[in-house]
């Protein structure tokens, strides 16, 4: 009866909406992987399962309302800091960031869920000292309970999660009710201070614990073509695929740059160039517009939602799915840096796509448990 | 509602705006990239394709001693599909099967293969990609791939042998340096991490080819143009099966022309016969006949076995270890100094000279003088000659070999041996390769000319230069006579066993002052008469002689055996719409020398004009499509003839471009010129002046 009654509350678009871009992705993953073969391309087939797998979660949380979530949030803080020290420990290094943890015959990559697993702590703690916030002492406190995460991301050398991490809390602060004095004050001292390490850096020689590669790729994001054939070359192949794909495209599985090997990671991290060389501008735009539509209907849910943990437990999934998707674009057009980070339900990886079907689950959990409007 | 939800709200909302900007920015670059930049993007992306294929290097050049094009890297279309864009693959293979040569079932095949990019048709001729190129079909594509071109044609082609479809040498220079010229093709490397280790699905970088070394020749093209040209010459005059002329600088060991015949084409050299490519001068040994009575002589003298005075007798015939050997005059030469030995070719005189130095002896200077061993030109399947082991050698084949029989040698083992003797006696190693320069024009291997041994003193050559100086003077090689040079040589003629075909020869130095040239002229299989060296060969090697010191500006001798010709006046000839490398030959044939103007390889205005009698060495000035100055506008100040010869005033105006006219006068100074000196007149134009 009551699930009946859940399920009629509950808004469609979201899953239909994820389930088209999860479709949309699979297309580009075995587009991008086709020279593995159309039939039983591992790629795919390692996808599908984390869809599945995703899917079964999905629907076997939504029987628990996301409140009991409030009673672990000390434990999901500590596993967040047990799966972070894990990678550390046991991780496999790729292009310098360690990332991946073998588990059997599949990788995983922990830093994935521990995003989730963040909103989910910062949503119960903001929630719990809302009203202490204004103060100064509360901010404090706030950035002191993230640091540890932050400073175990930065020792993985994954720069790309880190900021995540960071706009998460930036976005749930804020939304939370921030005191904007302070908050704008630490924004611009940050945008400030890394601003003027990087100025001392290029001009004066100081060392700055970014690596060469993370420098190169800020570098080249200015100007891609001081190294065409190193760091400035993905942004040059990705531009050239996304480009030459045009109004229409090239077709599905028909994209030159991509399977003549031009483009790099093009099933991961560039797998929106994939997207533009293939499907063109116009399969670009509708890519856009579903997640546009996706985060509206994740905003509506957001102030509908019943209480503070939900609002702010969507906020925070809502400020992961955009860093993710504009990072991601961002950099396979050229307007953000390159940072090695996927495009969500469309990039190639499980933890990933695992990681963000939950978040959806969380999402549509607290959509159907929302307040009935009262206007 | 409280204040505090209102005021989250609201930052909601902002939160929101931030994800309508966003969103807008992103479509709006989206529309610039994939709109707006489209064909930039779609050209680049197009290119980089073509450049997968294209990792081929392109094939060093080789030049001859001055600069001059031997063998070039042009690039011809190679023709490509890409399977994935072709949608009508039966009307693309259709329209492709009337142009290409290829069957309409393989170009099916080929354009409706799995693959990305295929070959079609690889160096194929200009007009036929023009005509695939006209036919515009979407998915046929175009890339330019490396093709060798021998521009001079036949020119030097043993020297340079030839290249096989691959671009890999098949033959000549192009065989045996290889490696220098092929270069390395392009690369795909994997992105590696710091540790050394290939990233999955890491970055890969095409590295471009890096093109082949050139190699410079002693070569001289003119050399060579003119060694070829006389022995075709020669051989459209006699029947025989081939020639070779080789003209080497003794000095350092220089190969200025190797020309063989028969000759092929290497730009289509599959077309001849292979025979045709077999480089006679090092690939075939012959009996050197009395060619090899230099080299008899020398030992004789440096063993102090023989004086250029001692007497000797020939009743026509010598007998060693009872067995006649005939002089090849019967009745023989009588009494005779050694010089007179030499000079009449006495086969009992030079047996006597053998007998006196000995075998052992004769061995250690032949082996000395590098015959039975590779002479280490670098050109593939040199031969070594033959020599009888030494052991064997008894009194018979020691007198036989003293004057070039039972010996066989390469034209070019006999050629460097002579120039050992015209190089004060000092064996050098022939050179064929002066330098290699790597793409960037760096010098990256330079040959120096190199000194095998010392085989005999300067004493002897000198004297040997004396002696062969008789051969042409008043002996055998009276047709190698050039006006004004001291030129020392010897014929040689020697019959096939059995049949009647003579191996005709002759090898001269010259000028003997200063010997910068040693030219062997040999004819193989001769079967016209007459057949003798000194009347098939000696002609050859004057022909070639005279033109090369005249090229070479060689200058003539006070001592020689004639005074220097009066300078000879030519007509200009007509080289407008001529090629620069045309219009050069022609020129220099004539002994005249030019200017360009512009930068063009076409002529197309010429100065003086065709027909304009003028001395040897007058400068033509020849334009080009682009120069910036025409033959209108080519003004040159006028000079003051007054109170000048009319012999001087000639002198100086064929050096400027101009013409006199004198009149009937022709001796006394100039007083009158038709312009003023100081004013501008057109280059080629013509001057009356008076004389008294």
């Amino acid at each position: 009866m009551r699930s009946r009654s859940l399920i009629r509350e509950l808004d469609y678009s979201i899953p239909i909406i994820t389930l088209a871009l999860v479709i949309i992705g699979l297309l580009m993953v075995a587009s991008a992987t086709q020279t593995n073969g159309f039939t039983n391309n591992p790629f795919v087939i390692r996808q599908l399962i984390a869809l599945i797998l995703g899917v079964i979660f999905l629907i076997l949380s939504l029987g628990f309302d996301y409140r009991v979530l409030k009673e672990y949030s000390e434990v999901i803080y500590l596993l967040n800091i047990i799966l972070l020290v894990v990678v550390i420990i046991f991780g496999i290094e790729f292009s310098g960031t360690r990332r991946w943890v073998r588990l059997g015959p599949i990788n995983l990559q922990p830093a994935e869920l521990v995003k989730l697993g963040l909103i989910i702590c910062l949503a119960d703690f903001f929630a719990k000292h809302k009203k202490e916030l204004v103060k100064i002492k509360q901010c404090f406190i706030s950035c002191l309970y993230i640091m540890p995460i932050l400073i175990l991301g930065l020792a993985q050398n994954d720069l790309g999660t880190n900021l995540v991490f960071i706009f998460i809390f930036a976005g749930m602060f804020y939304a939370a009710g921030a005191n904007l004095k302070y908050y704008f004050t630490v924004v611009i001292t940050a945008v400030l201070g890394i601003g003027g390490m990087l100025f001392a850096h290029f001009q004066l020689g100081m060392s700055i614990p970014l690596k060469e590669y993370q420098l190169m790729r800020l570098i080249v994001f200015w100007d891609p073509t001081i190294d065409p054939l190193g760091y400035g070359y993905n942004i040059i192949q990705s531009k050239i695929a996304v480009g030459s794909g045009g109004l229409l495209g090239k077709g599905l599985f028909q994209g030159t740059q991509t399977n003549l090997g031009f483009l790099p990671e093009k099933h991961t991290d560039f797998i929106f160039s994939v997207l533009g060389e293939e499907l063109g501008f116009l399969g670009a735009v509708v890519v856009l517009v579903l997640f546009f539509l996706l985060l509206w209907r994740i905003f509506k849910v957001a102030l509908e939602a019943e209480d503070d943990f939900g609002q702010l437990l969507t906020i925070g999934i809502l400020v992961m799915l955009l860093f993710h998707v504009f990072e991601n674009v961002g950099m396979a057009i050229g307007i953000m840096p390159i940072t090695g980070i996927p495009l969500p339900f469309i990039s190639y990886g499980g933890s990933s796509l695992l990681t963000n079907i939950l978040a959806i689950g969380l999402v549509v959990n607290v959509n159907v448990r929302r307040k009935k409007l009262k206007f | 509602m409280n204040q505090s939800e209102l005021q989250i709200r609201k930052r909601i909302f902002y939160l929101f705006l931030i994800v309508v900007f966003i969103m807008c920015i992103t479509v709006f670059r989206l529309a610039w990239i994939q709109i707006y930049r489209s064909d930039f993007y779609q050209q680049l992306a197009l290119e980089q394709r073509l450049r997968k294929l294209k990792v081929e290097p392109q094939r060093g050049f080789i030049y001859d001693r001055t600069g001059e094009e031997l063998a070039i890297s042009g690039s011809a279309d190679t023709i490509v599909a890409l399977p994935p864009e072709i949608e009508d693959p039966e009307q693309v293979a259709a329209e492709l099967d009337s142009v290409l040569s290829v069957e309409y079932d393989e170009i099916y095949e080929l354009i409706t293969r799995r693959a990305y990019a295929v070959y079609l048709a690889r160096r194929v001729p200009s007009e036929k990609a023009e005509r695939v190129r006209e036919l515009d079909l979407t998915g046929i594509s175009f890339t330019e791939e490396s093709r060798r071109f021998y521009p001079k044609g036949s020119l030097a082609a043993h020297i340079l042998g030839f290249t096989g479809v691959d671009n890999q040498g098949l033959n000549g220079l192009e065989l045996t340096y290889d490696d220098m010229l092929r270069g390395t093709p392009g690369r795909i490397m994997v992105e590696k991490d710091a540790a050394g280790h290939e990233i999955p699905e890491g970055v890969e970088r095409y590295l471009d080819a890096n093109d082949g070394n050139d190699i410079h020749l002693t070569i001289d093209h003119v050399v060579q143009y003119i060694a070829e040209r006389e022995l075709e010459n020669a051989l459209q005059i006699n029947e025989a099966e081939g020639g070779t002329i080789l003209v080497m600088d003794p000095r350092d060991g220089s190969v200025l022309a190797l020309a063989n015949q028969p000759s092929y084409d290497p730009n289509n050299f599959a077309e001849y016969s292979p025979s045709s490519w077999r480089n006679a001068a090092v690939s075939d040994s012959y009996e050197p006949g009395s060619t090899f009575k230099i080299i008899t002589a020398s030992v004789g003298l440096e063993e102090g076995a023989v004086n250029v005075s001692d007497s000797f007798f020939c009743p026509g015939y010598i007998k060693v270890e009872g067995e006649k050997i005939n002089c090849w005059r019967s009745g023989g030469h009588g009494g005779q100094s050694f010089a007179e030995v030499v000079a009449n070719s006495c086969n009992p005189g030079f047996v006597q000279v053998g007998q006196r130095v000995g075998r052992d002896d004769f061995y250690r200077y032949t082996k000395g003088y590098g015959f039975g061993d590779a002479t280490r030109i670098n050109l593939p399947g040199e031969a070594r000659g033959q020599l009888y082991a030494q052991e064997e050698v008894g009194p018979v084949e020691l007198a036989t070999m003293s004057f070039g029989h039972g010996i066989s040698v390469t034209p070019i083992q006999l050629t460097t041996a002579v120039s050992a003797v015209a190089n004060n006696g000092v064996l050098l190693q022939p050179r064929l390769v002066d330098k290699i320069k790597d793409n960037e024009g760096e010098i990256i291997e330079k040959f120096e000319p190199q000194k095998v041994r010392q085989v005999v003193s300067e004493e002897t050559s000198q004297t040997m230069h004396d002696l062969l100086e008789g051969v042409v003077t008043e002996g055998s090689g009276e047709k190698a006579q050039i006006p004004g040079y001291r030129v020392g040589g010897k014929t040689g003629t020697a019959k096939h066993y059995g049949v009647d075909k003579y191996d005709s020869s002759f090898i001269g130095i010259m000028p003997l002052d200063d010997p910068q040239l040693v030219i062997l002229a040999a004819f193989k299989g001769v079967t016209s008469y007459p057949y003798y060296g000194s009347q098939v060969a000696a002609p050859v090697f004057n022909k070639v002689a005279k033109d090369v010191v005249r090229y070479l500006e060689i200058p003539p001798s006070e001592k020689g055996s004639q005074l220097a010709e009066d300078f000879e006046e030519v007509e200009i000839p007509d080289v407008e719409g001529l090629s620069l490398e045309e219009a050069d030959f022609k020129l220099r044939e004539l002994g005249l020398n030019f200017k360009i103007e512009g930068t063009g390889d076409e002529v197309v205005e010429q100065l003086p004009y065709a027909g304009a009698k003028v001395r040897e060495g007058t400068t033509v000035i020849l334009f080009t499509e682009d120069s910036r100055v025409s033959r209108s506008r080519y003004t040159l100040l006028m000079p003051d003839f007054v109170d000048m010869t009319l012999d001087e005033a000639e002198e100086l105006a064929s050096k400027l471009g101009l013409e006199l006219e004198s009149g009937a006068a022709e001796s006394g100074l100039i007083v009158e010129q038709s312009f003023e000196p100081g004013v501008r007149v057109e280059a080629g134009a013509t001057i009356e002046v008076k004389l008294q």
